[in-house]
């Protein structure tokens, strides 16, 4: 499931060169798996890394941000289940779990050796307990009905709709913890890896103040690592949980807490940290320029997308040969050449490569302008200068970004092509633009857990369907998807389904997401998935240098 | 006579407060977007519109403007000045209050460079007034201005930490006896450095040239004692006034540099109910600004009759 990481060649020519195993064997990942000697752990087990952000949300269930769960949240606390290093969900404070004949019941059994940080056992009514308070209004989670969605009550619940918390989650006793979902979903495990599951103890919780927020405060963490000292803005210092089961090689993890990529850059050239994110130009200025970091420097594609919709209820988009056309006139790989300067991959479907539903037996519109001014033609509208006005959205916060500077070539793509003048529009908010007569936006879209089902972007209610594509016939495909217990006929419905939506050009896919990193080579072990930066981490150590 | 001049200009600040709320409030509901919206929008419920509608109705922004306008400024005033939406519901005053002191410290330390610097470069180079080092002090002042704090910073970063190693660790912060102040402090005080020395240049060159300076030099005192004694407390008062607005905006307005350098303080505060939209934080944050601007001018006013007999209140 591992998706795999690219280097420098891999990124700039598409195969060969330095293969991703040369590449993790400076890490140790190679070296280990061919049984040669690891170079001896360092007395000082102390990982420092540039984050890139001056606040961490601390509090699992206000935490929404993927970037700041992989990089934070999973150091602190912890879940019913957990992800592995391929990206599977995996038990964690349950040790297995149960599902009912008709796949809508689970019945979760919780290790009863597990404790908190400070030694209290974590039992079924913590479970409980968290879920309320993350479903629970007054904490304004803006996401927990999104991943607790399917059980029964909790949405309403969620929604302020019913005032009392849902009973379809109990203890049945201290260590079994049971959940009724609204209809049966195989991705029920992969959905409680998200923070908004997680488990936090009532006693802390309520400690907090205004002027101490109870995660600052807390002595009760779930997970691996405890928070010694938050300094806001600035740094946040966690320390090895002596109450958890594995034991982590890395026992202080620091984070210096910086939003300029400048600084994190710098930060790591002065050997301040040993681990820092790359800002797409200096990714690029590593891979094409200076080549001192060459060989630290790792590109993990991650399942997270950039698409271009074409909005469906809105002239003239209903038709689906003007559609076609206008994806037909876009060529993909002068994108990826020119605006992307080769950093990101293309993608032909909504699944990743890693991903069981993956597949790369699928037809994709191309770029074929004279096919374009063909199928334009013969459109409904017939010529370009019988379509109405067309309007790009330019995000308020991305006039300087990649989708603006996207928008612009592809923009020139259909003047050129098809004759048809877009014009751009800034528009401040998300929800203005759905309520905008805008017909043309990109946007990204990541997966929040490792599961097909997580691509809800083409459900009819779905609020982030932005190309407003409803067909009650994949609506029916989905909820097949999702509740059959058969994996084999899940994935063949998911793939009939990805192939619906590009039959019906119901979305344009522009490139795959590259998350950039620099490793000092004295980090052992250190594998990025396509997710999360540090899963697995307990397998990471700092070697002598 | 001074209190009730004190009592008038506190009197005439409400006003000025009250436009200010209004005015970031109207800019923050109508101009950069629903701030619920905005929130709503970085996450996977994006489209979500019950929630969306939820979110309103409990902070009320479902509201007419009016209502709201007057239902912030009564808590404001009462100490409730709302919760960070993106902040995990965090308490913006005590936000504000924890970022303001490391602001406070790099400004102060700041405006000690600035005036320690700037005020002898400037009597320098009015006393050797079109001399090859009055050339140099300006040209060395204009080019201080002229270089983006967000240029200079990078440029300086790389020369004394990377290159040069004369400072080990230049990014967080430590407070005001680290070295890691030295070059955020520095950058800040290049930029108003013209303003001080154009500002002392020609208040020490009009003083000079003045009778009582005539007469003093024509008693046969030495240069250095004119300055001291003649010159320069009656030059100091344009400075003061210009180097008061200057300490206001050094605390609120560092905001590159507190970003770059990794520094938890106020302006760092600013940039992110900047950038995230959130209004709660966006209000706090200018309000505070606001206050410290207008206490400053009030300070700069009030230090004039300590330095000038001359001026009374009334």
């Amino acid at each position: 499931m591992l998706s795999r990481p690219m280097n420098r060649r891999s990124l700039v020519r598409g195969t060969g060169g330095v293969t991703a195993a040369a590449l993790l064997a400076a890490r140790g990942v190679d070296a280990k798996a061919q049984g040669t000697p690891m170079p001896a752990a360092a007395a000082n087990q102390e990982f420092r890394i540039a984050a890139r952000t001056t606040q961490v949300n601390l509090d699992p269930h206000l935490t929404y941000n993927i970037a700041q769960i992989g990089t934070f949240t999973y150091f602190m606390w912890s879940g019913l289940t957990k992800l592995d290093a391929n990206l599977e969900a995996v038990p964690d404070i349950a040790t297995s779990w149960d599902i009912s004949e008709g796949g809508k019941i689970y019945t979760f059994h919780l290790d009863p050796n597990r404790t908190f940080a400070d030694g209290s056992p974590i039992t079924a009514q913590d479970v409980v307990w968290s879920w309320t308070r993350s479903l629970d209004p007054a904490t304004e989670s803006l996401v927990a009905g999104s991943y607790l969605g399917a059980v029964v009550g909790a949405r309403d619940y969620w929604l302020g709709e019913t005032p009392d918390p849902p009973t379809s989650y109990r203890a049945l006793d201290d260590y079994t913890f049971q959940v009724e979902l609204i209809e049966p979903r195989n991705y029920f495990p992969e959905i409680l890896v998200h923070p908004s599951a997680f488990v936090v103890k009532q006693s802390d919780v309520e400690a907090g103040s205004e002027q101490a927020p109870w995660p600052t405060i807390a002595k009760a963490f779930s997970g691996p690592y405890v928070i010694e000292s938050y300094s806001p803005g600035e740094r946040l210092e966690l320390t090895a949980s002596p109450s958890f089961p594995v034991e982590q090689t890395i026992q202080r993890i620091t984070y210096r807490l910086v939003e300029d990529p400048q600084t994190q850059f710098l930060l790591y050239q002065n050997d301040e940290v040993d681990f820092t994110q790359l800002a797409v130009p200096d990714a690029a200025n590593v891979i094409n320029e200076d080549p001192t970091y060459r060989d630290e420097l790792i590109g993990q594609p991650q399942w997270w997308s950039s698409n271009l919709y074409l909005r469906m209820e809105l002239a003239p988009f209903e038709d689906e040969q003007v559609r076609r056309a206008f994806m037909m006139a876009i060529n993909e790989d002068l994108l990826i050449e020119a605006v992307l300067q080769d950093l990101n991959p293309n993608i032909d479907g909504i699944y990743y490569p890693g991903m069981d539903v993956y597949t790369d037996d699928i037809s994709r519109i191309t770029f074929d302008p004279e096919a374009a001014r063909e199928v334009l033609a013969q459109s409904s509208y017939g010529s370009a200068e019988a379509l109405p006005p067309i309007s790009f959205y330019i995000a308020a916060d991305e006039q300087t970004g990649t989708e603006a500077r996207l928008a612009a070539a592809i923009q020139e793509m259909w003047r050129e092509h098809l004759g048809v003048q877009v014009q751009s529009r800034v528009v401040a908010t998300y929800a203005e633009m759905l309520e905008s007569d805008v017909q043309i936006v990109i946007a990204e879209e990541a997966l929040h857990y490792p599961d097909a089902a997580g691509i809800a972007y083409f459900r009819c209610q779905s609020g982030s369907n932005i190309a407003q594509f409803c067909d009650p016939e994949v609506e029916a495909m989905l909820e097949e998807a999702a509740s059959t217990q058969d994996e084999a006929e899940s994935t063949q419905v998911y793939r009939e389904i990805q192939n619906t939506l590009l039959d019906r050009a119901a979305f344009y896919p522009l490139y795959q997401v590259v998350a950039f990193v620099l490793v000092k080579p004295y980090v052992m072990n250190f594998a990025p998935t396509a997710m999360y930066t540090f899963p697995a981490f307990e397998e990471v150590y700092i070697a002598e240098h | 006579m001074f209190l009730r001049y004190v009592g008038r200009r506190l009197l005439l600040s409400v006003p000025v407060m009250l436009a200010v709320i209004f005015i970031t409030y109207s800019l923050a509901i109508y101009g950069a977007g629903d701030p619920v919206a905005t929130i709503v929008g970085q996450t996977e419920q994006r489209g979500n519109e019950e929630l969306i509608e939820r979110l309103r109705q409990r902070h009320g922004y479902d509201r007419p403007f009016l209502v709201q306008y007057v239902d912030y400024v009564g808590k404001f005033v009462t100490g409730d000045w709302g919760t960070s939406f993106q902040l995990q519901n965090q308490s913006v005053r005590v936000l504000i209050f924890r970022t303001l002191p490391v602001s406070f410290q790099l400004g102060l330390v700041a405006v000690l460079i600035l005036l320690l610097v700037g005020i002898p470069l400037g009597i320098l180079a009015a006393v050797k007034q079109n001399t090859w080092l009055d050339r140099l002090v300006v040209s060395f002042s204009v080019l201080a201005d002229s270089i983006p704090s967000f240029v200079l910073a990078p440029v300086l970063l790389v020369v004394f930490v990377l290159k040069a190693g004369l400072i080990d660790s230049a990014i967080g912060w430590d407070g005001i006896f680290s070295q890691k102040i030295i070059l955020p402090a520095v950058i800040l005080a290049l930029g108003p450095m013209l303003l001080i020395v154009r500002q002392t240049r020609f208040a020490v060159i009009e003083v000079l040239q003045q009778d009582y300076v005539r007469t003093a030099r024509a008693k046969g005192l030495r240069g250095r004692t004119v300055v001291w004694t003649h010159v320069l407390r009656n030059a100091v008062q344009p400075v003061i006034t210009v180097s008061g607005i200057i300490a206001a905006y050094l605390v609120t307005g560092s905001i590159f540099i507190e970003q770059i350098f990794g520094i938890p303080g106020f302006g760092q505060l600013v940039v992110t109910g900047l950038r995230r939209n959130d209004l709660p934080l966006l209000m706090g944050t200018t309000i505070v600004a606001a206050v410290i601007v207008l206490t400053s001018n009030l300070v700069i006013d009030l230090m004039y009759a300590v330095l000038d007999p001359r001026v009374k209140y009334g």
